[in-house]
């Protein structure tokens, strides 16, 4: 296929264009332009080509430094955005070749290698279609390009297959199915990108737990069936400065009020949280003398990322974020934070700043009423003082009940938590957490529901407590004696049944050691080293790209379509003999075209003053002869001998008559 | 399942899907369905970008295309092949197609693909054959055996003819397509099919139909100069016949003059020329006294050495041309355990069906040299020289030398070497300085 006439250059400045790159679209487009007006191109040999394709390879290396350094997270989104500059060479080499088409063994250094007497067949290919192509699919990767890439695509995949269109049937066919096809495009995109959003939300839904905490809901897996998906990769890591070996610690990351069928809403805003003076972290709240510290690291997989916190946390501090905000429960969030987390946690170990009770705090669903009322009825909950109903309703969970990750649904009662009082006895801490908050609400109590991690499996090696995944938790908060309380009713042990349900990884834990480690130089003791040097990462790419570079200058160019080159005569040391010659002819004694310099001398000896003075002007002649045939072994010293002898012998021409 | 036999059935599989793909998806197709997949990679976050928009464009258009093949195509054509007597290796092979158009309707845009037969080797070639300067490839591809398997298949398939696209065929009418393709590889080039593909209206996938056209062409061996031989053999009576006499040796009749060589009669030296170019030159008769030449070629060949084979074969080939003349025959030929004679009928046309013999030998790695030693023994007394491709100098292979030399015929011996330096010092070690014994080069 011929590439069609402005295809290549009207996508680059259309990718200029939406990408505000104008200024750099436009030149290189009206050098692909000029291509197609000029006579002038290059007689590229294979090398030369992979030398123009290592160019973009160095060019595609050094922006992928680059992009990890600045926005690691938005790399992939960077890359792409440049990637017609980077791709650039490769057409441009394409354009100003008298071949037109490229080897595509350049693309492969395996194609490249050939063993000696067996060689691949080549294959010629047109880079303008999948150049074109890099343009279309960059401009689509910025969301502000709107409506305009679409129509851009449409108009250059038309004006692409106009080209490859089949010769049987009648243009105006192929433009009707043409414009179908894009009409049907243009209602297909749309629908696509609406299942689109109802896939994204059921993944999300699957796969929520690893995608960070909402602290508006907690979709719990109360009433599924099925086994309950635990991973121990580590998400977490927490050192605590008071840290004593056996010890746990409950991290939340959300805190509800509200069940609603099988899952708990929060209707809390979050309001900023002013940065502490002199740009030392967030002053959550009031600090108290009963502080503790903590060191938390965890990777945020949002934009707006919750982080985990142990109870009455009152500053963090330690990185950058845009925004720090909190919710009347204490959930707090940060805008735009770093790759890595590293805070630096000030908490009294008590949730002491939750906001007071409100009525949603006692309410229990319609639902589970009846049931709850029963179970509280016979669990005597009414008569008993908050200090017994705490008592009594942790000895019923932890004595009556056993912990399971077996999901058993509502079986043949109206809800899974009917199911759980009533048959199974068995559940996951949702269940426990959900059950104990509804019979304190039956008892008067004011309870909330919690979700986070529990933090137990202490690592000596790292000397941090290490929180996976299988730790994520729920739990309860109940509010007695005027203050809010932590109540966990799941049976102990627990953390060993996950633990048996998950294999073990050391290899895993050692990965992720690693990239913990490497993230740490990268993000937190070598941050200010990569945001001033990081770019000289490229130095050494450009070193290459410079000795790839070296070799240029054996391209060979052709002017004209005859392919004829109009070489200028080669450059040599200026050569005295010719002086000489000019002299002699001057005086009427020029060199005929047929004669050499030898012969020459031969028929001029007269002039010249006999024998004697033309063995002298021959010596000199064998001289010149070395010089200009670089049969010389010194240069220098033999022009050292010439120059002054037929300087001498130029003047005395001269003074004769 | 063994790797090997996995990767053989993968490449097998693999093999088989690109021919198909090449038949049933044009250039345009595979850059349309490129796009496709490139879009897709990039269109998981679709808040993040809209580059699935473009993706579901190409799949729309590649539902159309694609919904284009399903248009029946029933071409009424007669299609037939010419094809030369001979191919050359390593050289272009020009024939012609002949298309009848026997509907009444014209067929435009048309695509032509020849189909070659199977060219995929079987698992045991495949495990066996040594892909030439393999040892020199990387760990991953002596594991992989991928270059093994490329080079396998183009070796069975000798050629790959590129889609010819065709011109207008009217109603009733013949059109005559000059077809060529380069032909690496001697031996016999099958054709199998030929397809006629019909491209949709968007161009990207064609609508195939087989025409089953089996041919083939035996491809001859590569030939080139190669330097002249002079076995300094001496004529002697074979009973070839006159006709064989009358072309190559003396009779009572007188045919020519030439170069004096030793053991012709002094009396047959025709002084008067012999003075004009200051060296003998003696009258040539019609008489069955004449000078026979014998080719060996070693085909002794390990699968590590096919490279070597080829070169000797392409060796022998040009020797085979060279030394056909008014001075000499050439029409013994031994190969491997075989003797091949060409002095039957009347004619002088040996050369031809010693080159047919070439195209075809095959190296037989499981004999030696020990061999073929009973065959010359057998017809020593009927060669006055002999010409030896060798691929390797060891005792047996001295040991033809010597049977020619204690015979009194002229021998000379080439070993084919990829390091002939090394070669000749060898030789110069075992034989001495010598011309009889050299080593060439690939």
């Amino acid at each position: 296929m011929k590439p069609l006439f402005l295809y290549a250059p009207s996508a680059l400045i259309f990718w200029g264009w939406q990408m505000d790159a104008v200024w750099i679209a436009v030149p290189l487009a009206a050098l692909l332009f000029y291509s197609y007006k000029t006579r002038f191109k290059f007689d590229f040999k294979v090398s030369d080509v992979n030398r123009f394709v290592d160019v973009s390879t160095i060019f595609l290396a050094g922006a992928i430094v680059y992009a990890l350094t600045v926005d690691a997270q938005n790399a992939i989104w960077f890359l792409l955005r440049w990637v017609p500059l980077i791709f650039y060479p490769i057409i441009a080499v394409q354009y100003f070749s008298t071949a037109g088409t490229i080897d595509v063994q350049s693309f492969f250094l395996t194609a490249r290698k050939t063993a000696a007497g067996y060689t691949m067949e080549t294959q010629r290919i047109d880079v303008t279609y999948v150049y074109v192509l890099l343009c279309i699919i960059s401009t689509g990767s910025d969301p502000d390009t709107g409506a305009a890439f679409f129509a851009a695509a449409a108009l250059f995949s038309a004006w692409g297959l106009w080209q490859a269109r089949s010769r049987r049937v009648h243009q105006g066919v192929w433009v009707m199915v043409v414009v179908l096809t894009l009409v049907a495009g243009t209602a297909g995109h749309k629908a696509v990108y609406l299942i689109g959003r109802k896939l994204n939300r059921w993944m999300f839904m699957q796969y929520r737990g690893m995608m960070g905490n909402d602290p508006f809901s907690s979709h719990t897996s109360i009433g599924d069936i099925g086994q309950l998906k635990l991973s121990g990769t580590i998400v977490m890591r927490a050192a605590f400065d008071e840290y004593k070996k056996g010890q746990t610690y409950l991290l939340y990351n959300g805190v509800y009020s509200h069940l609603y069928k099988n899952n708990w809403y929060a209707g809390q805003q979050f309001r900023p949280v002013s940065p502490a003076g002199g740009g030392q972290g967030w002053q959550i709240n009031p600090e108290s003398h009963l502080s503790h510290k903590a060191k938390i690291y965890s990777r945020p997989t949002r934009k707006k990322a919750v982080l985990s916190l142990p109870a009455g946390t009152t500053a963090i501090s330690g990185f950058d974020a845009d925004i720090c905000q909190k919710n009347a429960f204490q959930v707090v969030r940060f805008e735009h934070p770093p790759p890595l987390i590293a805070a630096d946690v000030n908490f009294t170990g008590q949730p002491l700043h939750d906001s007071a009770p409100e009525s949603k705090d006692l309410s229990v669903p319609k639902q589970e009423a009846a049931l709850i009322a029963s179970v509280g009825n016979r669990l005597a909950l009414n008569d008993k003082s908050p200090g017994q109903v705490i008592d009594t309703v942790t000895h019923y969970f932890t004595k009556e009940f056993s912990y399971s990750l077996e999901l058993k649904g509502r079986g043949a009662y109206p809800t899974a938590l009917h199911n759980f009082l009533l048959n199974t006895r068995q559940g996951h801490c949702e269940l426990f957490a959900t059950a104990t908050v509804l019979l304190l609400r039956q008892a008067g109590l004011p309870a909330r529901y919690v979700t986070g991690f529990l933090a137990h499996e202490y690592s000596p090696f790292e000397k941090r407590v290490l929180i996976r995944q299988r730790d994520a938790h729920a739990w309860v908060r109940v509010y007695i004696d005027g203050r809010w309380q932590e109540l966990d009713t799941t049976p102990a042990g627990f953390t060993a049944l996950d633990a048996q349900w998950v294999s073990g990884g050391a290899i895993r834990d050692i990965l992720s050691y690693i990239g913990f480690s490497l993230s740490r130089i990268r993000h937190e003791t070598g941050k200010d080293f990569i945001d001033q040097y990081g770019l000289l990462l490229i130095v050494p790419l450009a070193v290459i790209l410079l000795m790839r570079l070296r070799k240029a200058g054996q391209v060979r160019k052709v002017t004209d379509k005859a392919g004829q080159s109009r070489k200028k005569p080669v450059e040599t040391e200026p050569v005295s003999f010719y002086l000489l010659e000019s002299v002699l002819a001057q005086k009427g004694y020029p060199r005929q075209k047929h004669e050499t310099f030898s012969s020459w001398l031969k028929r001029v000896r007269p002039v010249l003053g006999g024998q004697g003075a033309h063995r002298q002007l021959a010596a000199l002649l064998r001289i010149h002869n070395r010089i200009v045939f670089g049969k010389s072994r010194s240069v220098s010293a033999d022009s050292q001998v010439l120059y002054p002898a037929i300087q001498e012998w130029v003047q005395r021409l001269k003074t004769e008559k | 399942m063994e790797p090997a036999r996995f990767l053989f059935h993968s490449y097998r599989t693999f093999y088989r899907f690109r021919q198909w793909r090449k038949r049933h998806v044009t250039a345009a197709g595979v850059m349309v369905l490129a796009a496709f997949f490139i879009s897709v990679l990039f269109s998981a976050n679709m808040s993040r970008s809209l580059v699935y928009q473009a993706a579901v464009l190409f799949a729309l258009v590649l539902a159309a295309a694609a919904a284009g093949t399903l248009i029946p195509f029933r071409p009424v054509l007669k299609i037939r092949r010419y094809l030369p007597e001979y191919g050359t290796a390593q050289a272009e092979l020009r024939y012609e197609i002949e298309i009848h158009n026997r509907s009444e309707k014209e067929e435009k845009g048309l695509v032509l693909f020849e189909v070659i037969q199977d060219p995929r080797p079987s698992f045991e070639r495949f495990i066996s054959a040594r892909e030439p300067h393999e040892s020199r490839r990387n760990a991953w591809d002596r594991k992989t055996l991928y270059y093994r398997w490329l080079w396998l298949v183009r070796k069975n398939a000798k050629t790959a003819v590129k889609p010819v696209p065709l011109p207008l065929l009217p109603p009733g009418e013949t059109v005559r397509i000059k077809m060529s393709c380069f032909v690496h590889c001697r031996g016999y080039l099958s054709f199998q099919r030929i397809c006629i593909g019909r491209p949709d209206v968007l161009g990207l996938f064609n609508r195939i139909k087989l025409l089953e056209q089996p041919d083939k062409v035996l491809v001859l061996p590569q030939m080139g100069p190669v330097e002249p031989m002079d076995l300094r053999s001496a004529r002697h009576y074979h009973q070839g016949g006159v006709n064989l006499a009358s072309s190559v040796g003396n009779s009572d009749e007188f045919m020519a003059l030439r170069d004096y060589r030793p053991g012709d009669p002094m009396r047959n030296i025709h002084w008067k020329s012999a003075a004009k170019m200051s060296q003998l030159v003696t009258r040539e008769f019609e008489d069955e006294h004449f000078v026979r030449y014998a080719l060996i070629l070693d085909t002794f060949a390990s699968s590590d050495n096919e490279d070597l084979f080829e070169a000797a074969v392409s060796m022998a080939a040009s020797y085979v041309c060279q030394l056909q003349g008014p001075e000499a025959i050439l029409d013994l030929l031994f190969t491997g355990r075989r003797v091949f004679s060409f002095t039957a009928g009347r004619g002088l046309g040996q050369v031809g069906k010693m080159l047919e013999v070439l195209a075809c030998v095959e190296p037989s790695p499981k004999d030696n040299m020990q061999d073929l030693m009973p065959a010359l023994h057998q017809n020593i007394g009927r060669i006055s020289g002999t010409i030896c491709i060798f691929l390797d100098w060891d005792a047996d292979r001295k040991r033809v030398h010597d049977l020619f030399r204690q015979a009194g015929a002229g021998i000379r011996i080439r070993v084919v070497s990829r390091d002939p330096e090394t070669m000749n010092r060898q030789l110069a070690a075992d034989m001495g300085e010598t011309q009889t014994v050299r080593a060439a080069g690939i």
